[in-house]
């Protein structure tokens, strides 16, 4: 018999009516995995889809049609980094950049791209904070912290 | 005699909040689906909606001819099987990774279609090229 249930018995409480007095840190500990599962994303998204912090695309889409566009399409080498106004880790969205910069380059400059970023990022962060919700209800759920 | 000429100066482009008023229509909308469980197509369909919107106020001289908007319902209409087909992978790497690209080529697709509807329907008028 396990020393607690029987200490229990001994002074008459029922073993399992015991309810712990110490604070639950269930929630901090889901919330840091739920922002550890999504956080980066949410961050990028939250970047790019501030227009006067991921617009400096537009002065990177007057730079483009200034020089020639060539400087777009280093901006989409670098990612959106350049492309959403210097956002460092946006460069994991090359891909984006670049189809952004072929937009630009082929219509001759245009302030889509701005706008294009900002809608695609808002509507991902939507999704994302949707996903970090997700995480963080199935990590209550379970019995990972208890 | 130059006195009239002023040094150029660099223009600073203001910042457009058409992204941020866009999204703030598309919200509700996911929300909808979301409180549906159907979330997943919910984000398909604000991107989609999204791109639409962008393609729309880009090309808002159009506004006038039944045919843009006709152009517009058929490319709305050929996204409806998307929202049943595609399944967004849940993995490490941030969303926007691939969101990104897939919502530029549907937004190029969308430019694209309303482009040759505007050849067609508008051969006989002059090219409208300053709508961007």
């Amino acid at each position: 018999m396990c020393t607690t249930t029987f200490a229990a018995r001994a002074f008459g409480i029922a073993p399992n009516n015991y309810v712990s007095n110490y604070p639950s840190y269930k929630g901090v500990f889901c919330t840091g995995d739920a922002l550890a599962a999504k956080g980066v994303s949410i961050g990028l998204d939250v970047v790019g889809a501030i227009p006067g912090l991921g617009n400096a695309v537009s002065g990177t889409a007057a730079v483009a049609r200034a020089v020639d566009g060539i400087a777009t399409w280093g901006g989409a080498a670098a990612g959106l980094a350049t492309m959403d106004g210097g956002d460092p880790i946006g460069q994991g969205s090359a891909l984006g950049g670049a189809g952004l910069a072929w937009y630009n380059v082929a219509l001759g400059g245009t302030k889509a791209i701005p706008i294009v970023g900002n809608v695609l990022s808002g509507a991902t962060g939507l999704w994302d904070a949707y996903g970090a919700y997700k995480a963080y209800q199935s990590c209550m759920a379970s019995s990972k912290y208890d | 005699m130059f006195d009239d000429e002023q040094p150029p100066t660099e223009e600073k482009e203001p910042t457009d909040y058409t992204g941020p008023k866009i999204l703030a229509f598309l919200a509700p909308v996911f929300f909808l689906f979301v409180y549906l469980g159907k979330a997943e197509m919910g984000f398909t369909v604000i991107i989609v909606l999204g791109m639409i919107a962008v393609a729309v106020y880009l090309r808002w001289k159009l506004r006038k001819y039944v045919w843009f908007w006709a152009t517009i319902a058929v490319v709305l209409a050929l996204h409806v099987p998307l929202f049943f087909v595609v399944r967004w992978p849940d993995s490490k790497v941030p969303t926007i990774a691939y969101s990104m690209p897939i919502g530029i080529a549907d937004f190029l697709l969308i430019m694209a279609a309303v482009r040759l509807a505007e050849k067609f329907f508008l051969k006989g008028s002059p090219p409208d090229d300053g709508e961007e």
